[in-house]
């Protein structure tokens, strides 16, 4: 790949690449030019893709979300906003959303927390730092299926490691994945593969300039200090991606339906109450009932929902994180 | 952070030499914690299947029912999807972290009318639960006649992912400025400056990103594995 | 944070190259290295079967094209690529299917071939001799198991049977049922009560588990047994509320609350009832005669372990349905018919069929294969005595086809828990069925026109 030539080709020139001043004798408009084809070159993969295959299903299936299509049977009809008053008037979406609400804001901060501790720990100077950061990084790689099995055969009512540890010490079995102990296994569940916030921090932490570290022991500030006052600020902008990505995730995740012990989908609709978040509402409809509009209707309203609290968590987080270069500033 | 540089003073030493017992005892246990459940898979792997029900917990099998993985081997085409997956994730992984790398660098380092607006919509698309793009998603690669191969893997790779692109952004928005200022100074063109000067700062970033593009491929259910090699479906579905 | 969702989270961009792509057309793309279907060998014609790992092992794949020359190419059954394939006009040549359900479901869409052409012409399988349990997979536009038959069921059991570990019976002191003449329902729960164990919070012996194959069908068929009907007679609407609904309704909510085996409310980790029976950790299963495929396997086991006759209830009428009748059918737009008309026979007729039969997971499909039937051992034979008697009961419970059994049984699991948790009345809960089952039916009944 002629990788140098691109921006250079068609930006500005070879007129202009003859002529090496420095920035300020170069005209400004070229500059500013140049900059703009740069960027629209640059971000072109993922616009095009956008455009091509994400807007033609994203449209689709607001198309279908008027519909009763159920993917089969030929006599479906448009209804319009039908389906949106329905769900509007459904107990169990807004049942399901509340749980949802309240999975990400404790499941988020907890596996942040949980990663960003990890990644200082195994930051440190210690010895087969590589093999501790192997091994607590495993479980990350586990495919989501994976996950619930391994989670199932340990917390088993009957069989599971988990009881047998407990009536080991005299205490009667818990049915952990029945109400109401089942969120706690979601959550460890997700608490697991927090190797995956570690990595990604332990990239952030390994980019602070030492000096600062150094600096800020000279001047006698507390581990904890110099962990608030520099580390922090320093990796806010992955802890911003960690907290936009993982309230995604959490909203997204099909982790109590891999959990339940029926985990067929006619069974999402016994998973315990706590654990029916909305997407498994979203995938009792889809899958179990086939009502293939009513749960586009329902993954719309999901995706404005998303949207909205995205953008809140930027508006409030946009004075506070930290870069280096800041990407929204105007250049 | 070793003993070596500090003074030659008896009271820090013994304290640098609890802390590194607490650190490690903390290390271990923790690596144990994440660790264990994986030993609880491989014991289970080993038992009989009246073990594996047994009523109170049934710790360690009595004989070591070796042939189980074997068993499993042969009840699925195992090294057909072994092989499908791990060629998937290869170019997946290596696709889409190269190019996301690439989206990532526009979005950190560079700038145009309508960047704001374009990063809103990168960030809301990942936002899109995916069983929304699941029968359209078949329809369209169905009528591209690329169900079924790995072509849709090498256009998911090319066309980055906004999870990595987000995190690639995040990464090369905190770079000194001073990297890409010199560069421009000296006349370089920024496919040079990503090319030569950011990507290789960026190894951490990069081996993170190939990772956990690695085992999203190798963990695909729904609704990619739709349009995968028949044998690619790796898991039996739950 | 959740590489899982995440994944989901990217998993929708593509890219430009689709662009390219299509331009460059996917013709080009057809013959290159990179199209991974193996193609055809041999000369022979590829048949694409859409089935789940266990239907068809890879040796058989294998045996299929020493056999018949037949190429076959298995697709991991998913009913979300089912319909993409269908709706793209390029379904697989063949499906498995749930006969007891889903034949009545896509036949009445008219997605189905109509097979009797094909069974007219062959040799392998003739009318005469197919087992009456492939009625199931008949449907005459109104009615499941009249009319035209669209597929067939590779082997069956009378699932309203159990089995019984009769060292369990001993521990616990418990008579054990008549070989030949069934017990009530209430009997049944009884004996299941006083057999359960439980220790520590653990239930260490499950007393019994009776769930059926789907619980949509365990209900008509518990209606059947109460001698009424769950659908009314268009199977247009489902009423809890009859007598007869509501007599086996409140005893499967009894069932539940009891907690003495596996149910909604304390499903079973395995899904099914295989490794706690063989475990001597459950007293009675309801499984039928295929369970005798595991039990037979295991020596220590086999010769505990005895068959029983479908309960009844008091005043009803003595059932044995099949609830399943798993088979394959074949779409109405499979390009490759002939093909997998071939493929269809020998699965059905010829060397897999025979395997099946000896076996002992179900009982075969064809009256012709029965003497292959496990009968060397005296538990077999016993085993095989009250199978046989048991045949005389059989009859098809025909289900709706305006709604998926998956449908059917996810609003159950929906409105159910809180009745097998004692929070609701077996009447409320009737009603609900009734009031969320009925919309249902109705949007599919609207759907099929």
């Amino acid at each position: 790949m002629t990788v140098d030539q691109i921006p250079v080709t068609g930006s500005t020139g070879p007129a202009a690449r003859a002529d090496r001043g420095t920035p300020a004798e170069r005209p400004r408009i070229s500059m500013t030019a140049r900059r703009h084809r740069a960027f629209y070159l640059f971000t072109s993969p993922w616009i095009i893709g956008f455009l091509l295959l994400t807007i033609v299903p994203m449209a689709y299936a607001l198309w279908l979300s008027f519909t009763t299509y159920d993917g089969i049977s030929p006599h479906w009809r448009y209804v319009g906003l039908g389906n949106y008053t329905e769900l509007f008037s459904d107990p169990q979406t807004w049942k399901s959303l509340g749980r949802t609400g309240l999975f990400a804001i404790t499941s988020v901060p907890l596996s942040i927390i949980a990663g960003l501790g990890l990644a200082v720990l195994v930051n440190r100077p210690i010895k087969a730092r590589g093999l501790f950061r192997t091994l607590l990084y495993l479980p990350a790689v586990v495919p989501p299926v994976g996950v619930g099995l391994t989670f199932k055969a340990l917390f088993d009512q009957n069989s599971g490691a988990a009881n047998g540890v407990i009536t080991i010490f005299g205490f009667d079995a818990l049915g952990w994945l029945a109400d109401p102990y089942a969120r706690y296994v979601l959550l460890m569940s997700v608490l697991w593969a927090a190797g995956n916030v570690m990595i990604i921090s332990l990239a952030g932490l390994q980019d602070v300039p030492r000096e600062l570290h150094e600096a800020a022991r000279i001047d006698g500030a507390s581990a904890w200090r110099t962990f608030r006052s520099i580390t922090v600020p320093l990796l806010s902008p992955v802890l911003l991606f960690q907290t936009v990505t993982g309230v995604i995730a959490s909203v997204q995740t099909i982790m109590p339906l891999l959990l339940s012990p029926d985990g067929t989908t006619a069974g999402v609709t016994a998973l315990p109450q706590s654990n029916y978040l909305y997407m498994m509402h979203v995938f009792s409809q889809y899958f179990a009932l086939g009502r293939y509009g009513y749960a586009s209707a329902l993954l719309w309203v999901l995706f404005v929902l998303i949207l909205i609290v995205t953008g809140l968590i930027f508006r409030f987080t946009s004075g506070v994180v930290f870069y280096n270069v800041d990407p929204e500033a105007k250049k | 952070m070793t003993a070596t540089s500090l003074p030659p003073n008896s009271a820090p030493r013994v304290r640098v030499r609890v802390n590194r017992l607490v650190l490690y005892t903390v290390l271990v246990s923790l690596t144990g914690l994440f660790i264990g459940p994986f030993g609880w898979l491989i014991l289970n792997g080993l038992k009989t299947s009246a073990e594996l029900a047994a009523s109170p917990v049934h710790w360690l099998p009595t004989t070591f029912q070796w042939h189980n993985f074997a068993d499993a081997f042969n009840l699925i085409d195992f090294l057909g999807y072994a092989r499908n997956s791990l060629i998937i994730a290869l170019i997946y992984a290596t696709l889409v972290t190269l190019s996301s790398a690439w989206v990532g660098f526009g979005f950190a380092r560079l700038d145009a009318p309508g960047k704001k607006t374009l990063f809103g919509i990168l960030i809301g698309s990942m936002m899109l639960p995916q069983m929304i793009t699941l029968l359209p998603t078949y329809l369209i690669f169905a009528k591209l006649g690329m169900v079924d191969t790995y072509w849709p893997w090498v256009l998911w790779g090319l066309a980055a992912a906004p999870y990595l692109v987000f995190l690639f952004r995040q990464f090369f928005a905190g770079l000194p400025r001073e990297l890409e200022e010199a560069a421009i100074v000296d006349g370089c063109g920024y496919g040079t400056i990503f090319w030569r000067i950011f990507l290789p700062q960026s190894w951490p970033v990069l081996s993170a990103s190939f990772v956990i593009a690695f085992t999203w491929s190798w963990a695909t259910t729904s609704p990619r594995s739709c349009c995968s090699p028949p044998t690619s479906r790796r898991w039996p579905s739950p | 944070m959740h590489p899982h969702a995440g994944a989901s989270l990217s998993r929708r961009r593509f890219l430009a190259l689709s662009a390219a792509g299509a331009a460059t057309g996917a013709a080009a793309l057809n013959g290159c290295a990179m199209q991974v279907s193996s193609g055809v060998s041999g000369g022979g014609e590829t048949v694409t079967l859409m089935v789940k790992p266990d239907d068809i092992s890879p040796e058989l794949v294998k045996q299929a094209q020493k056999d018949i020359g037949v190429k076959i190419v298995t697709v991991r059954y998913d009913i979300t690529k089912l319909i993409g394939m269908m709706t793209n006009g390029a379904p697989p040549d063949l499906v498995r299917g749930v006969g007891a359900t889903d034949a009545p479901y896509f036949a009445a869409r008219d997605v189905m071939e109509d097979l009797d052409p094909y069974f007219a012409r062959s040799s392998v399988l003739r009318p005469d001799d197919l087992d009456p349990v492939n009625d199931l997979w008949r449907y005459d536009g109104r009615t499941q198991g009249k009319g035209p038959r669209y597929g067939m069921a590779k082997d069956f059991s009378q699932d309203s049977m159990f089995w019984y570990n009769t060292g369990l019976f001993d521990k616990a002191g418990v008579d054990y049922p008549p070989e030949t003449e069934p017990v009530t329902f209430e009997e049944w729960l009884e004996n299941a009560e006083r057999l359960t164990r439980r220790k520590n919070g653990q239930t260490t012996v499950f007393g019994g588990s009776y769930n059926g194959v789907l619980t949509p069908n365990l209900l008509a068929s518990l209606t059947a047994a109460a001698g009424g009907s769950l659908f009314t007679e268009d199977f247009s609407r489902i009423d809890f509320t009859t007598p007869e609904a509501r007599k086996a309704l409140t005893w499967y909510i009894e069932y539940g609350r009891a907690k003495v085996g596996p149910s909604i409310v304390q499903p079973d980790p395995n899904t099914w009832d295989g490794p706690t029976f063989q475990a001597n950790r459950m007293a009675m299963s309801n499984s039928g005669y295929w369970l005798g495929g595991l039990i037979n396997s295991d020596k220590k086991l086999a010769p505990l372990a005895r068959l029983a006759p479908a309960p009844v209830f008091e005043g009803g009428q003595r059932v044995s349905p099949c609830q399943a009748g798993t088979g394959l059918w074949m779409p109405k737009k499979a390009r490759n018919k002939d093909a997998a008309w071939r493929v269809f026979e020998w699965f059905f007729g010829e060397g897999p069929a025979k395997a099946r039969a000896s076996s002992g997971w179900g009982i075969p499909t064809l009256k012709s294969l029965r003497p292959l039937m496990p009968a060397q051992e005296d538990y077999q034979k016993r085993v095989l005595k009250v199978q046989n008697a048991e045949l005389k009961h059989f009859s098809v419970i025909a289900y709706t086809p305006y709604a998926t059994a998956d449908s059917l049984y996810a609003l159950f699991n929906q409105e159910a828990p809180a009745a097998m948790n004692g929070r609701m009345s077996v009447d409320a809960l009737a009603g609900r069925l009734n009031s969320v089952m009925n919309e249902q039916l109705k949007r599919g009944k609207e759907q099929v026109g």
